[in-house]
């Protein structure tokens, strides 16, 4: 494996879902009773490339298309357009035992620790029966396996025979992780994993995940919808609109020196004393919906500093700086330079004494 | 429901408790145990085989309730035309019933899981096709559809049975497939085939599991429905053969003489059916109400 050649490579990535119609609506539709129904275009031509033991944090509102992202990547879901490789391999060509292997080297984390486990199986079974089915460990290995990753992550292996409900959140999504360690990945998929936790719990499960990632030379992608989240853990961070891709960078650079006029809002949004205080959301406006996304740059009609041309012309991702890319018209392409849209408070006084 | 999750009762327990709060579900419970009870050992404690000749007289024919026969045996609920035990026809009447019944619903219970648990988990064509047919099922009237069967395929328990599970496993699919659905979606599922788990294993393994509460209590009430349409085709004369009397068939037979007087060999086995569907459907209500999480406080 070369350095040159990424681990995960996604390429002109389109995912569509349109609602599923019943032969009564379709009739309806047929004689103009009904309207076609909407298609939502969850991801539109995402190209994102994940180098091996590389931490990319992908960060974006709610509803922009970051799970759908992932479960793409995670060859979960049948594209509409572009192609998935993993070591240089499209990974929907794959068959029969390659396919098997590259499904299970890739697991998901998911967010909500209620129903990601199944509420009737015991950790024994939750974690045990895919490495069994698999033949991963032999058939008397199973509780010693299952045994070393709740120690692994955490967990008192004496709780092997207990159901999910007798856990906490934390210890579930401790579970969680357990199960998807069970089958041996090497590039893990968090979506939004510690979203629904306690921010007191949230710190040890991104701790957990750090060690393991160091322990385990593991890939990981990082979703979530808050900035402020994925600092601590990522080496790049990734910004999604609407579907696309808007600005990449390394996690430092994000956040001193963010090009894209929407990164930089969502810098402007994270609150500097009580982090927890306020959401993305509160960027100026509403996100508009991805079943009919403005012309343009998606951005425009949230942007302060939209021209004419945001309006009818999309902006491609381009080099902003060494590993830094950008989709923005300003500055010719390069997006803006400084952070000194939305002033707030903070910057003023950052202004003032000189900091910007 | 929740609640009874956190304390980590079982699924029985639940029941258990849920049915012993409330008096006319107890009730109702305790008489479908003794009637069950009773049909499994009707051969037992029958006071005679009815449909053994030579336990029959036919000098004791047509005898009211109570009466001292020529035998020198009491009829407490009366004869019938052939001079048989009433209480002894019913209890086996009521052990055909109840076979048939329970073998129907628990038949149209599997093939309505399996279709419905397909259903919700392909999802797409395969979805659409299968409810389009439960649609179809649905819509129409059950004895009607189970005579249709009847006058096509012919008389007998297996025939029976066939009709009863084609009327019937349209509404097992339809519950199924509801709760299906909304497990199909929650991420324990998509984990499982992030696992790599196979199809018919998150279907079978996971996701049925999780959809028993809705299931056993349509098991409940449709084997209360099949125990009833059973004896309405046995009324109308095309279910079961003369020769496997359910209650139906009694009540049949009772009601060609009921108006010269002979009330008791029509009344009595009517009653029984009354009863035993009655509890059953009360145990279903209950039950409903036990494990929907919708309905529990
Ligand atoms: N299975 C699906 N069917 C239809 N629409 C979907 C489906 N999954 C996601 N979407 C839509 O795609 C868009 C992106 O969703 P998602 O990837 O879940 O966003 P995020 O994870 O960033 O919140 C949303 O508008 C969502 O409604
Ligand atoms: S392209 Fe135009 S609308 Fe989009 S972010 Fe840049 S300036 Fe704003
Ligand atoms: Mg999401």
């Amino acid at each position: 494996m070369t350095d040159a050649q990424p681990m995960i490579e996604a390429a002109g990535v389109i995912k569509n879902f349109r609602r599923k119609t019943d032969l009564a609506e379709r009739i309806a539709m047929r004689v103009g009773l009904a309207q076609e129904p909407g298609t939502v275009h969850a991801l539109d031509d995402v190209s994102l490339s994940i180098r091996r033991g590389e931490v990319v944090g992908l960060v974006g509102e709610s509803g922009c298309g970051k799970s759908t992202f992932g479960r793409a990547v995670a060859g979960m879901l049948p594209l509409t357009g572009g192609v998935v490789r993993r070591n240089g391999q499209d990974i929907a060509k794959l068959k029969g035992a390659e396919a098997r292997a590259m499904r299970l080297a890739t697991q998901i984390i998911f967010q909500d620790p209620m129903s990601s486990l199944n509420p009737r199986k015991k950790v024994l079974e939750i974690i045990g029966e895919a490495p069994r089915l698999h033949g991963l460990v032999a058939r008397g290995g199973v509780r010693n396996l299952v045994e070393g990753l709740m120690d692994q992550v955490g967990l008192d292996p004496a709780m092997i025979n207990r159901y999910p409900h007798q856990f906490s959140g934390g210890q579930r999504q401790r579970i969680g992780i357990a199960r998807a360690l069970a089958v041996n990945p090497d590039f893990l998929i968090c979506d939004e994993s510690i979203a629904a936790l306690d921010v007191s719990i949230q710190a040890q499960v991104i701790n957990l995940l750090v060690r393991l990632r160091q322990d385990l030379s593991l890939t990981l992608l990082f979703i979530s919808h808050d900035l402020s989240v994925v600092r601590y853990i990522s080496d790049r961070v990734v910004i999604m609109y609407l579907g696309r891709v808007v600005e990449s960078a390394p996690t430092d650079r994000v956040f001193a020196a963010a090009r894209h006029p929407y990164t930089q809002a969502l810098l402007e949004e994270i609150p500097r004393i009580d982090r927890r205080g306020h959401r993305f959301s509160s960027v100026k406006g509403e996100i508009p919906s991805p079943m009919n996304p403005p012309g343009g740059c998606h951005f425009h009609p949230r942007c302060p500093l939209a021209m004419d041309r945001c309006r009818v012309e999309r902006p491609m991702l381009k080099q902003a700086g060494r590993d830094h890319a950008v989709a923005c018209h300003l500055d010719g392409g390069f997006g803006r330079p400084k952070p000194t849209l939305f002033p707030t408070q903070s910057t003023l006084q950052a202004a003032e004494s000189g900091l910007l | 429901m929740i609640a009874a999750r956190i304390r980590g009762e079982s699924m029985g327990a639940r029941i258990a408790r849920g049915l012993l709060s409330s008096p006319k579900a107890t009730i109702a419970a305790i008489i479908c145990v003794v009637l069950i009870t009773s049909a499994i050992l009707a051969p037992l404690i029958a006071p005679q085989n009815p449909y053994d000749l030579t336990e029959i007289d036919f000098f004791d024919a047509k005898l009211p309730p109570m009466s001292e026969g020529y035998t020198g045996m009491t009829y407490l609920l009366g004869t019938d035309g052939q001079g048989r035990d009433m209480l002894s026809a019913m209890l086996y009447g009521l052990r055909t019933s109840l076979a048939v019944g329970v073998t129907a619903g628990l038949l149209a219970m599997m093939v309505g899981t399996a279709l419905g648990l397909v259903a919700a988990y392909r999802g797409g064509v395969i979805d659409s096709f299968i409810m389009r047919f439960v649609d179809l099922m649905l819509g129409f009237p059950t004895i009607l559809v189970a005579l249709m069967i009847l006058v096509v395929f012919g008389q007998g328990v297996d025939k029976v049975i066939l009709a009863l599970v084609f009327v019937q496993w349209a509404y097992f699919a339809r519950a199924v497939r509801a709760t299906a659905m909304v497990e199909t979606g929650k991420e324990y599922a998509e984990a499982a085939r992030c696992l790599g788990i196979p199809a018919w294993r998150i279907m079978g393994g996971h996701i049925l599991p999780n959809c028993l509460p809705p299931l056993i209590v349509i098991a409940t009430i449709q084997v209360a429905g099949a125990i009833a349409a059973e004896a309405t085709l046995s009324f109308l004369g095309i279910g079961l053969p003369i020769t496997e009397p359910s209650l139906g068939l009694l009540i049949a037979n009772g009601y060609q003489v009921m108006l010269a007087g002979l009330y008791w060999m029509s009344v009595y086995p009517g009653l029984l059916l009354l009863v035993l569907v009655f509890s059953v459907n009360i145990v279903g209500d209950r039950l409903r109400e036990i494990l929907n999480p919708r309905l529990a406080q």
